[in-house]
């Protein structure tokens, strides 16, 4: 005999067939987790910090002026930094933020760095300020993004929340979770590009005009999530591993689930299988990137032409420890800026506005 | 992972997929969330896939990895007491006094904090041990334990002590 608890659980269960599954994309995110993983696992062990004398905040092509694009923003160089603990290192100078430092991100106004009470700080000329509590975290998705003197997160009570550090502005929109599969564990501000934010939620991609608040569909509607974004282009991942820039129609890309655009929007850094690449983001062809090392990739802009790439190398069984290179995009010549980082996990991030954490 | 693992694990996944699809629809009350829910477990499954070694190992690990997300994702969003039956199931003439029953034990289910909920599916709907139970929820035996009573106890209190919740077999191992 059988008791009503159970009779009602089985009769609701039982009027359930064959869920919808998409094993490719199974297959695809279980691979990006994987591969994560991996490359969280080849940074632990690794301590000490040897930066390159002198080369360290000499990263700024000379010939690059600081401007305005025209998104808006103004392009100011941003030296090479990575944190651990919770210092920021630039080159010859540690600046101590006073908390533990979860991620980070440059803005031309100063740092802004999400810690581990999911609060929001603001470091600029060495004072550290609360400024916002993060909305928990979802692992590998952006929690702070950037442009010009903007940042952008997706704060408490689910309010997509973006302050300008240069004049203490702030807007807000909210989130909405009701709108289709997946919504409710992905919400998240994926790119920032002068005055218009990026959102995933509910309603698929979305672009939030700053100024004017309004918050329309992206196109193309099908894209999955803004990458990223900058002066107007945008670079949409839509099915597992493509992805298009919208520079001049739509430009093909295959990525593996980062991808960083220049601030011109004339190249892009990325992934793909694992292994480092930079695109021509005209035209989708692969550009020279001779980093010299068994695994390399482009993570940060610097200026318009200069990018900030993570390397590694096979060392026996494993990998050796990783180091930072700045590199040239018109050439795709590298020179080593950071020989060692302390790596050990969850003790060393860079300027991605991603936590660098194991998977849960 | 190679690919002979990728057809194994292609084949686990299709295989329990409408097992695990109503598991998941008990314990967050929405297909969609459910399709979600079971997606996201296979994903944490196929991740751990190489260590799995057999599909036994598979299923207790995916069972797991769903159960503790179901919570998380109930943590995270404050979803307590605010998830409602996405249908009303359309009784018409068959209405009676049992589907009326049902109805009513299934919104208060619902209606459940996550855990309790969550120990009641794995207690009585996977017909797992308390030990059981409390692996997959990652809590201790007595958790199980005061969770399935508290869980039980709300239950009688929306139903009334006149219905039969458990059977007398069942209540002995529930006790």
């Amino acid at each position: 005999m059988t008791g009503k608890l159970i009779e009602t659980m089985r009769s609701q269960a039982g009027e359930l067939g064959s869920p919808a599954l998409d094993l490719d994309s199974i297959v695809h995110e279980g691979d990006r987790r994987t591969r994560r993983r991996r490359l969280a696992a080849v940074v632990v062990g690794v301590v000490g910090a040897v930066v390159l004398g002198g080369a360290a905040v000499r990263l700024v092509d000379p010939g690059d002026p600081e401007g305005q694009v025209a998104d808006g923003t103004t392009l100011r160089p941003h030296p090479l930094s990575y944190a651990t603990g919770s210092r920021i290192h630039v080159g010859d100078t540690d600046l101590d933020a006073g908390r533990p430092i979860r991620a980070y991100v440059e803005t031309d106004a100063g740092y802004v760095f999400s810690s581990t009470d999911l609060g929001v700080y603001t470091l600029i000329d060495g004072e550290t300020a609360r400024v916002g509590t993060l909305t928990e975290p979802v692992a590998d998705t952006p929690e702070l993004v950037a442009d010009g003197s903007r940042v952008g997160w997706l704060d408490a009570d689910d309010l997509y929340t973006v302050r300008d550090l240069a004049t203490g502005e702030v807007v807000e929109t909210p989130a909405n979770h009701d709108g289709g599969r997946a919504s409710r564990i992905s919400a998240s501000m994926t790119a920032l590009d002068g005055t218009t934010a990026y959102l995933f939620d509910g309603r698929g991609p979305l672009a939030w005009d700053l100024e004017s608040g309004a918050v329309t569909p992206v196109v193309p509607a099908d894209g999955r999530t803004v990458v990223d974004a900058e002066n107007g282009v945008l670079l949409v991942e839509g099915a597992p591993s493509d992805a298009v820039i919208t520079a001049t129609g739509s430009v093909p890309v295959q990525i593996d689930d980062f991808a960083n655009l220049s601030p011109d929007a004339r190249y892009v850094t990325t992934s793909y299988h694992d292994t480092g690449f930079l695109i021509d983001a005209q035209t989708g062809e692969r550009l020279p990137f001779d980093h010299g090392h068994d695994w390399a990739m482009g993570y940060q802009w610097l200026t318009d032409h200069t990018f900030a790439a993570m390397v590694f190398d096979h060392r026996g069984d494993g990998w050796g420890k990783p180091a930072l290179l700045t590199c040239a995009a018109a050439t795709g010549s590298c020179e080593t800026t950071v020989r060692q980082l302390p790596a050990e996990l969850g003790e060393f991030q860079l300027p991605i506005g991603v936590a660098f954490v194991t998977e849960g | 992972m190679k690919a002979r693992d990728q057809s194994a694990f292609a084949e686990f996944a299709a295989g329990r997929a409408v097992a695990l699809h109503r598991a998941a629809y008990l314990l967050v009350g929405d297909q969609q969330l459910a399709q979600d829910l079971v997606q996201e477990a296979l994903i944490k499954t196929y991740v751990a896939w190489p260590r799995l070694r057999d599909p036994g190992n598979a299923e207790a690990y995916c069972r797991k990895a769903m159960t503790t997300t179901a919570i998380t994702w109930f943590r995270r969003k404050g979803w307590r007491n605010e998830r409602p039956a996405e249908t009303v199931p359309d009784l018409g003439h068959e209405y009676d006094d049992a589907s009326a029953q049902r109805v009513t034990l299934w919104q208060a289910l619902l209606e459940l904090p996550v855990r309790q909920r969550a120990s009641l599916v794995l207690r009585f709907y996977e017909d797992l041990t308390e030990a059981q139970t409390a692996d997959v929820m990652g809590c201790a035996v007595g958790t199980v334990k005061s969770q399935v009573s508290a869980a039980l106890r709300k239950l009688r209190d929306r139903l009334g002590d006149d219905v039969e919740l458990l059977s007398p077999d069942e209540m002995v191992g529930a006790q």
